[in-house]
């Protein structure tokens, strides 16, 4: 995969006049067919037939846009996402808990009572067994008592650590992407190369674009293109993310959500690999009722 | 099995743990740097005397195995075994009745105003599910895109012509989540029914 990415990396300089490249997904979709085209010609990718037709879903098209606005166009081209990725029917339960089990998996309870054992004192018996009209006890600090020990209260540093079913996060990040997309807040970008480093060009950029206060570039590869870097720097709310990072938190506290080509079509083909893997039902098997 | 400290001298090395046991297969080696893999009998005389001896072994390749021949004339008998990386497209006229049962999808998005497409594994997604302990049984038809309302009433019209006994039939349309859950075992009426539409 890594040389396939390095591959476009070379020819992204002569993308807009000499390839027309299919998406990299699993068996059932086309091969990769490289046609080479007259220089003029509009740029369309991932135009694949093999999609599956017996969907209501139909492939999406968005706009290849650039982050140099000196060009021509600010739209270089048109790309066409998987339905079963950009397009599914967005599972809000599932967002909530992917969200949850992200904020939660990392929580470690410091919430810490004592048990009686812990507490001072309570060593010795108050009274003898027998004798006195009192109750029988063996120390002040048991849980009867007032000032005694806790018996089943939180115990500190108790991780709140699970994880959610991998269908749960396939399905969480498909709906989040699914959602973004049909609220125009998911954009497509040809890549991450920007003429200047300015934070204040890339803030303006974003402006006339009417992209959300808070935008999240995503690329393939977790080298970023210096400029971009520099001017996302110093500001708290443009955020830069390589594919293997992408989560449902990130992409719904984003506004905006941005991703490259090559980003976009590394994350087709990983979620359209699980979903179409024979065994995916191996994974986490448990049996639910009424969900 | 004990566990008995047992004391050599080898290299300098006073004291070495060793499991002593009676059988042969528990027995434990030590083989220093000099021994190569192939001259055990020499390192079970280093173990011990204590120490069983197994016969000796040499592992020797023959002339016969010294030419190897690579080829790639059998690889399409090792690419059979291997398994599938994503589920295979199956192959059939669209309703056409296969030998183990199974039917190819014949309905297309705008035939009716709803539509049910088959799961990943290309099956009906029509699940039955059931808590073991409870004779609480909920049939439900997931996946339903398009007017699930219509659809709805459809099942209850079909229910209701199969088993004119019962008088209601409980029903849940969770529009949300694209599903429908009927009170009650119907897997089978149901495929039945979603089978005859095509789905």
């Amino acid at each position: 995969e890594h040389h396939c990415i390095m591959a476009q990396r070379l020819f992204y300089p002569t993308l807009r006049n000499s390839l027309r490249c299919f998406g990299t997904t699993p068996g059932w979709q086309t091969e990769a067919v490289a046609v080479p085209q007259a220089p003029s010609a509009p740029l369309i990718l991932n135009e694949t037939s093999e999609i599956d037709k017996n969907v209501a879903e139909v492939a999406r098209e968005a706009w290849i846009e650039t982050l140099d606005p000196s060009g021509e166009n600010l739209h270089v081209g048109l790309i066409h996402l998987h339905p079963k990725v950009f397009a599914t029917y967005p599972r809000l339960d599932i967002i909530h808990e992917n969200v949850v089990w992200q904020q939660k998996y990392r929580m470690v309870n410091t919430s810490h009572t004592k048990l009686r054992s812990e507490v001072r004192g309570g060593g010795r018996k108050p009274w003898p067994q027998k004798g006195t009209g009192r109750a029988r006890h063996g120390s002040i600090r048991s849980p009867l008592w007032k000032g005694g020990g806790v018996v089943h209260g939180p115990r500190a540093f108790t991780t709140q650590f699970y994880m959610l079913s991998f269908g749960k996060r396939i399905m969480g990040l498909t709906s989040t992407l699914s959602a973004k997309f049909a609220q125009d807040d998911l954009k497509i970008v040809e890549n991450l190369d920007m003429p200047s480093d300015e934070a204040g060009f890339l803030e303006k950029l974003c402006e006339d674009r009417c992209w959300g206060p808070s935008v999240l570039f995503v690329d393939d590869c977790d080298l970023m293109p210096r400029n971009i870097t520099v001017a996302t720097d110093t500001i708290n709310h443009i955020n830069l993310m390589p594919v293997y990072g992408l989560n449902v938190y990130s992409m719904l506290k984003h506004n905006t959500v941005v991703l490259t080509v090559s980003a976009s079509q590394c994350i087709e083909e990983r979620i359209l690999h699980h979903l179409n893997k024979p065994d995916y039902h191996l994974i986490n098997c448990a049996k639910c009722y009424n969900k | 099995m004990a566990l008995k400290p047992c004391v050599r001298q080898l290299g300098g090395v006073a004291q070495v743990w060793r499991c002593v046991s009676r059988s042969i297969a528990h027995q434990t080696y030590r083989i220093t740097a000099g021994n190569t893999c192939h001259d055990i009998n020499d390192a079970q005389k280093a173990a011990g005397p204590t120490s069983a001896r197994l016969p000796r072994l040499r592992h020797t390749i023959p002339e016969s195995y010294e030419k190897v021949e690579v080829s790639t004339a059998e690889w399409s008998y090792v690419e059979r075994l291997l398994p599938l990386k994503s589920i295979p497209k199956p192959t059939g006229n669209p309703g056409e009745v296969m030998p183990s049962g199974w039917v190819v999808p014949s309905a297309k998005p705008g035939d009716y105003p709803y539509f049910v497409p088959r799961s990943a594994n290309h099956m009906l997604p029509v699940y039955l599910l059931h808590k073991p302990i409870l004779s609480k049984h909920v049939t439900s038809v997931k996946h339903v895109q398009g007017d699930i309302f219509a659809l709805s009433e459809e099942l209850r019209e079909h229910l209701t012509q199969l088993l004119p006994s019962r008088k209601i039939i409980n029903m849940r349309v969770h529009e949300p989540h694209q599903m429908i859950q009927i009170k009650g075992q119907f897997v089978t009426e149901l495929k039945e029914f979603l089978l005859k539409k095509g789905f």
